[in-house]
């Protein structure tokens, strides 16, 4: 008799730790996966229709069994090939000027203040626009909180090159604006 | 240039190895070039991230700026719907159908419907009875009041035949327009509902306008995990 309970117990029970795993995840994730992708240049609706859909895809990627080695930085490879779906406003708001975030600076803090911090912004803004698109893709998931060997997978680069890479866009960003 | 400046941001990423880790922190202690070095990466560093955090709130202030021109053009429909509407009751006082028919949200109901539009310039027969007055009040009051509404979720619920009819001189009318006939397509968030309350003056004016956005229905997203 415990012999058939055997193979019903045990994809369940791996049902529940992978419901639990995608439910860690998101709570870890969504919001480091949101910004990274409005930072890529979808608006908020579509980040959070592929920060959705990505979370689909864990749970689909999961229950096959697959593994679940660097499934953070599978889940950004996945949010970024959605990204580029979106090719249309892809990388558009770095290009764009913060008017909006400018707007809301100004309702919280003294004027003065505020006109400090725009002009810091808009040097850094002009100063990341310069940088190459590696470099930027690179601060922004090292940004996300993830390790150089992850931001390296999803990337698909060596984790050294990752190494290189984050210090060039820190020096020339330091370089071309004094924040 | 000191020969650890190349190392500093893996050090300060915690990307090295401990024992080598150990080494750059004896050097850093003791070279003043390689300290600020650090603290200007850092500072930088954290720039970046204040940053992505601007273009974040900058994205949901751009979101709302959507949103504000929407409002709007909803407010300019109802005053059309209104003008083009309140004329025709007086040319045509004696036909039997009410004019405004009173829309309320019901949970039940899956889809929108464009009755509105198609009603609200139906002829409308005065009925200046003051106790039937107070039996349309009270009825409007119990089917929930009548509201525009746009977005999911909203459907007629009960047209008041008799008891919906207005008197002229009833200070406030309420007139639900479908979300399809006023936004383009895609305009509206989904589960954004308005209301709009319209106050007309004995005159025939619009003497008030209010469109409030509706808080969005609370809904659990099923594809969530």
């Amino acid at each position: 008799m415990s012999d058939e309970s055997v193979p019903l117990a045990l994809p369940l029970s791996r049902f529940g730790t992978d419901m639990c795993e995608a439910a860690n995840l998101y709570r870890e994730l969504q919001k480091p996966l949101l910004r990274y992708l409005v930072c890529l240049g979808l608006s908020s609706d579509e980040a959070q229709d592929a920060v959705q859909d990505a979370f689909v895809s864990l749970q689909r990627h999961l229950a096959a069994n697959r593994s679940k080695e660097s499934i953070r930085s599978w889940l950004f490879r996945v949010a970024h090939n959605q990204a580029r779906n979106w090719q249309k406003s892809y990388g558009r708001r770095f290009a764009a000027p913060l008017d909006a975030g400018v707007e809301s600076i100004a309702d919280k803090e003294t004027p003065e203040r505020a006109v400090l911090k725009k002009e810091k912004f808009e040097r850094l803004g002009k100063a990341i626009r310069q940088l190459t698109e590696n470099e930027r893709e690179c601060l922004l998931l090292r940004a996300s909180g993830l390790r150089y060997r992850e931001i390296g997978e999803v990337m698909g680069i060596s984790t050294s090159t990752v190494g290189d890479m984050v210090e060039r866009a820190i020096k020339k960003l330091s370089e071309q604006c004094n924040v | 240039m000191c020969d650890y400046s190349g190392r500093l941001m893996t050090w300060l990423d915690r990307e090295v190895r401990a024992d080598e880790a150990a080494e750059i922190e004896r050097h850093v202690a003791a070279c003043a070039e390689c300290r600020n070095c650090a603290a200007e990466f850092e500072k930088v560093s954290g720039a970046f991230e204040e940053y992505c955090e601007e273009v974040v709130r900058s994205e949901q202030g751009r979101k709302a700026s959507r949103v504000a021109p929407v409002l709007w053009a909803a407010a300019a429909a109802i005053v059309l719907a209104v003008m083009f509407t309140y004329p025709r009751r007086h040319m045509a006082p004696r036909m039997q159908k009410p004019g405004v028919t009173a829309f309320a949200r019901t949970d039940s109901s899956p889809s929108l419907t464009a009755k509105a539009i198609d009603n609200a310039p139906a002829p409308f027969k005065p009925e200046r009875h003051s106790a039937r007055r107070q039996a349309a009040d009270r009825a409007l009051g119990a089917a929930a009041s009548p509201h525009l509404c746009s977005g999911q979720g909203c459907a007629p619920a009960k047209t008041q035949s008799q008891n919906a009819n207005w008197a002229a001189e009833e200070p406030s009318v309420q007139i639900a327009i479908p979300a399809e006939a006023m936004f383009p397509p895609g305009a509206v968030p989904e589960g954004v509902n308005f209301v709009a309350g319209v106050s007309i003056g004995a005159d025939g004016r619009v003497e008030q306008l209010r469109l409030q956005p509706r808080p969005a229905r609370f809904e659990r997203r099923t594809d969530q995990p």
